[in-house]
């Protein structure tokens, strides 16, 4: 699409008073009876289906505008909008308010088990996730060969992945999420995987990826992980931005708002 | 080098409306369809992973049928005293091509709910479900399709090219159920209660539908409202008629190719319309 052009100028995501809100139904709220029966009662035709329902604003007026070289930290409490944001920033949530615009191949780096069919062999799930996500066959194949090399998973790979431990099997998930080449990494927490000397493998792919990307956002609770990766940091407070700046910054914020 | 992974372009998510989305809808339903060889791998690999451990594999889906066919079709055929070389021809060919339609519609409501895990968290457009569901289905209609061949090497009706024309109505069929899927798999989500009431209807219109019935034994003119205003009796008649040797009328084909132009547009609207929504629903 853009070979030649200088990639690193273009890559921002700009949100604009992103709201989020989550209808929730409950089983009665969310069934059509409800709905018939609050019509054939002269419940108020032409308004919102959603009305009476509870709503959850995950988040509220988010306004930020990531450039290359951003190295994002989200933190907050659980249930701040971390995961959600991520979600928003992924393309996985359309707000219900506000804009979201961009220019740059996104990886969403979270929920990498999901989506695998059990039946499938090594081989078989690095194929399927390349399908899924539109990557060219030749692509598949080249990858293939180079995630097969990264997991070690060795013979394993022919065989169906339920036979796989839970080690082998996030081993070969990291092996085919971090395969890909991204302008912008989103992270739900780090994803550290294997045993002592994989795990060190692990960790400077993970790194590596992510300095070869413009753009990182990562959610997480450890201070020393933040501070190794990130040089912004955003706090999240019920759901609205509460600080936007240097990591130190947002540090003694949160830490005040936690005492308080 | 760049890799560039289509279906994951950040593009402007400002809101537009109207004649807009439903054309950029369109279009990302007919770029999506055009890529057969996605969904049509990812709809094999599914039925491949689901008869692995067996082994008759797919086959079983052939064996299951014959059995239907064969067990209710002498029931059947021998209450109402049919000849049974014309019977079981008609009654296989009828209850394959319902069931390809019931299982579009049933499976396809729940389409979204059984991806909740993918479309939570990998942002790949929403219709490439609805593409390997279809892809699905007519795996198992062509494995089920082999045993109209079996009858025809043990009765040999009179077919000729015409039979060629089934294909025509199996493709007006799948656009027709295409349209369906994108409507009711986002309400289905939206409203949990749907899917149990339409399992109902599905199961009472397999009665109302001329599958175990030929249609000319409704002779009482009320109620032959029932095969006329019953869409599905054209979908399955446009596919059956042709392979037990008769081409179907003028008024047929009209009729099955308006069901599935009208079905088309309502589940493109619907799903321009609500499709942002789904995510929020699961």
């Amino acid at each position: 699409m853009h070979g030649l052009a200088p990639v690193v100028a273009t890559t921002r995501l700009t949100l604009d008073g992103v709201g989020v809100d989550f209808p929730l139904y409950q089983t009665s709220a969310r069934s059509l009876k409800r709905t018939a029966l609050r019509t054939l009662v002269g419940g108020v035709i032409g308004a919102s289906v959603d009305s009476g329902c509870t709503v959850i604003q995950a988040l509220r007026g988010v306004s930020l505008d990531l450039r290359p070289g951003d190295r994002v930290a989200l933190v907050g409490h659980n249930g701040a909008g971390k995961t959600t944001l991520l979600r928003v920033l992924a393309g996985i949530y359309q707000p219900t308010s506000g804009t979201i615009d961009g220019v740059g191949k996104r990886a969403p780096l979270f929920d990498l088990q999901v989506g695998f069919d059990e039946e499938a062999t090594g081989y078989e799930c690095i194929q399927l996730r390349g399908l899924m996500l539109g990557i060219d066959r030749s692509v598949i194949e080249r990858k293939s060969a180079e995630i097969a090399a990264f997991s070690e998973l060795g013979d394993y790979l022919n065989l169906p992945v339920r036979t796989y431990s839970t080690g082998m099997l996030l081993r070969l998930f990291f092996s085919i999420a971090t395969s890909v080449e991204a302008d912008i990494i989103l992270m739900d927490e780090w994803i550290g995987v294997g045993d002592e000397r994989f795990l060190e493998k692990a960790n400077a792919r993970l790194q590596s990826l992510i300095d070869r990307a413009h753009i990182l956002v990562i959610a997480s609770h450890s201070r020393p992980l933040l501070s190794s990766l990130c040089n912004r940091g955003i706090l999240l407070d019920g759901g609205r931005i509460a600080c936007d700046g240097p990591l130190d910054a947002i540090f003694s914020a949160y830490s005040t708002r936690q005492s308080a | 080098m760049r890799i560039a992974e289509r279906g994951n372009a950040l593009q402007s998510m400002a809101p537009y409306d109207g004649w807009a989305r439903l054309r950029s809808t369109a279009g990302e339903l007919i770029t999506l369809g055009a890529e057969v060889r996605r969904w049509w791998t990812l709809a094999w690999a599914d039925t491949r992973f689901k008869y692995r451990r067996t082994t008759f594999g797919p086959f079983w889906i052939t064996l299951s049928m014959a059995a239907t066919v064969f067990s209710v079709g002498l029931v059947f055929g021998t209450l109402f005293g049919s000849d049974l070389s014309t019977y079981l021809p008609y009654f296989a060919i009828g209850i394959i091509v319902w069931t390809f339609i019931s299982q579009c519609i049933l499976e396809g409501s729940l389409v979204y709910v059984q991806s909740a895990g993918h479309i939570k968290s990998t942002p790949v457009p929403l219709p490439l479900h609805v593409y390997r569901l279809l892809g699905r289905q007519l795996i198992l209609l062509g494995h089920n399709a082999l045993l109209p061949i079996v009858l025809w090497l043990m009765f040999q009706w009179h077919v000729d090219l015409a039979a060629l024309l089934a294909l025509l109505g199996l493709a007006i069929g799948v656009v027709a159920l295409f349209g369906a899927i994108l409507a009711f798999s986002i309400i289905c989500t939206r409203y949990r209660d749907l899917h149990q009431i339409i399992s109902a209807l599905m199961s009472l219109l397999f009665l109302l539908t001329p599958i175990i019935w030929l249609p000319g034994s409704v002779r009482s003119p009320g109620l032959d409202v029932v095969v006329y205003a019953n869409p599905f009796h054209y979908l399955v008649e446009i596919v059956r008629q042709p392979l037990l040797g008769t081409a179907p009328d003028l008024r047929l084909w009209l009729t099955a190719t308006a069901i599935a132009l009208l079905s088309l547009f309502a589940g493109i609207a619907f799903h321009a319309r609500f499709r942002h929504r789904v995510v929020y629903w699961l």
